[in-house]
């Protein structure tokens, strides 16, 4: 019998279970959407986070599900409108995944490493003092024991040298220039002053009366200064001649210092290299839209440098990861006792809604990598 | 996610713990930790920075 000679009974119940097909479709795509928590238990967060941030970063995947949805549904045939429905239950799933409240519940960071969690206590603060300081202040110090204070002041972008007020005792302030700083204990100073075209390290008491030149260096870029309690010094900084991170490391007691340089022009892709005897970290990380990425770092010192060779061609396709770029490099360490465990961090902007962090932490010395811990904190 | 403007972290990596700070306002604050003791200085009007510190009790 052919639908024109049906009689209108039988077309009456067709049109009914079409109508409570699709009345049933909807609810039951809907409920298998609040049921993707349950799929979290069984996928991996990060294959979960690459399908979201994918998801959300492919924004004609929801317009092509829709646009489709719109033109089934218009078409008289039922089997258009039910396709037209499921349509609309991906479009909706699809958004969903996409969404950021997806991420946090399933996904994860992306860069971060297993860790154990670190916990979180509750700390008290309980003021000891407060000095004002005339001008701007750029950086902090503090004595190994805290027990004084420096703060550099604000420079010009090409000053080489920084105005340093140090609180040579409680409430009495001292200044000076200097190229960098740093407490060797609580009553010493180590100092970089610039020497015309060279540096000169020193070790200053806080009275000033007696200096003892400890080294004599090239002018450095990002140069850092670190002094142990155990009697060791040293200058960190990037070499713009050499086209190296210069590491020189000595002791109060006397000796030839050493050097040691990390060219920026070596090759190596993810590359890690712990240079034990020297406390230093060299990483470099080959990232997509950033050819080479390397990483300086002393117990203080995260210095990202590009390399110089020459950029690979720009792949055809894209992915969420090609739109990373690495936008600062943050290092923490708790400089008390040795050694010191150090921390690196580093912040990449991308479109996703909030930055995405990536550690790695390393005890100097020592060749070991410690894998990344993250604060409980973190993930609340 | 620690909020932007939550009470700062201090992560102590050796002991694998991390101190929530109570008792002063420092966001904002660039802070300096050596063992008990915890200095943060903070500018005012960008003429004038003042430098607190603080014993650190857990």
């Amino acid at each position: 019998m052919s639908p024109a000679s049906s009689s209108p009974l039988e077309s009456a119940v067709s049109r009914t279970r079409s109508e409570i097909l699709l009345a049933a479709l909807v609810p039951f795509g809907l409920v298998m959407l609040s049921s993707l928590g349950a799929v979290g238990a069984f996928v991996s967060s990060l294959p979960a986070m690459h399908v979201s941030l994918w998801a959300s970063e492919t924004p004609s995947a929801f317009v092509a599900l829709v646009a489709t949805g719109v033109v089934l549904a218009s078409l008289p045939r039922t089997t258009a409108r039910i396709g037209a429905a499921l349509a609309l239950v991906a479009a909706l799933g699809l958004a969903f995944i996409g969404s950021s409240a997806f991420r946090e519940r399933f996904g994860r960071d992306l860069f971060a490493s297993p860790g154990t969690s670190i916990p979180v206590s509750e700390a008290s603060l309980t003021r000891i003092r407060e000095v004002t300081v005339p001008g701007g202040a750029t950086r902090l110090l503090l004595s190994p024991r805290g027990g004084s204070f420096a703060v550099a002041l604000e420079a010009g972008d090409n000053a080489r040298e920084s105005d340093y007020v140090v609180e040579t005792a409680p409430g009495r302030l001292s200044s000076m220039r200097a190229v960098a700083l740093e407490f060797i204990d609580e009553e010493r100073i180590l100092v970089l002053e610039r020497n015309e075209d060279r540096a000169m390290l020193k070790a200053r008491a806080f009275d000033r009366e007696s200096s003892v030149v400890l080294h004599d260096l090239p002018l450095l870029a990002g140069v850092d200064l670190d002094a142990d309690p155990s009697g060791i010094w040293q200058v960190t900084g990037y070499d713009r001649v050499e086209g190296a991170l210069l590491i020189v490391r000595g002791s109060f007691d006397g000796g030839a210092p050493r050097e040691t340089r990390f060219s920026s022009e070596e090759d190596g892709s993810t590359l890690v290299a712990v240079s034990p005897g020297l406390r230093a970290l060299v990483a470099r990380y080959d990232m997509p839209g950033l050819p080479l990425l390397a990483l300086g770092a002393t117990p203080r010192l995260v210095m990202p440098f590009r390399s110089t060779r020459r950029a690979r061609p720009r792949r055809a396709w894209a992915s969420p990861f090609s739109r990373l770029n690495a936008s600062r490099a943050l290092l923490w360490r708790r400089a008390s006792t040795a050694p010191r465990p150090m921390a690196v961090e580093l912040v990449f902007s991308c479109s996703f809604p909030s930055p995405l962090h990536s550690r790695l932490s390393a005890s100097f010395p020592g060749r070991s990598m410690e894998t990344t811990s993250r604060p409980a904190a973190d993930s609340s | 996610m620690n909020r932007w403007d939550d009470a700062p972290l201090l992560v102590d990596l050796e002991r694998k713990a991390a101190l929530r700070l109570r008792g002063a306002d420092l966001r904002g604050a660039i802070l300096a930790w050596q063992g008990e003791v915890l200095a943060a200085r903070v500018n005012v009007d960008g003429d004038e920075t003042k430098v607190s510190l603080y014993t650190v009790r857990e």
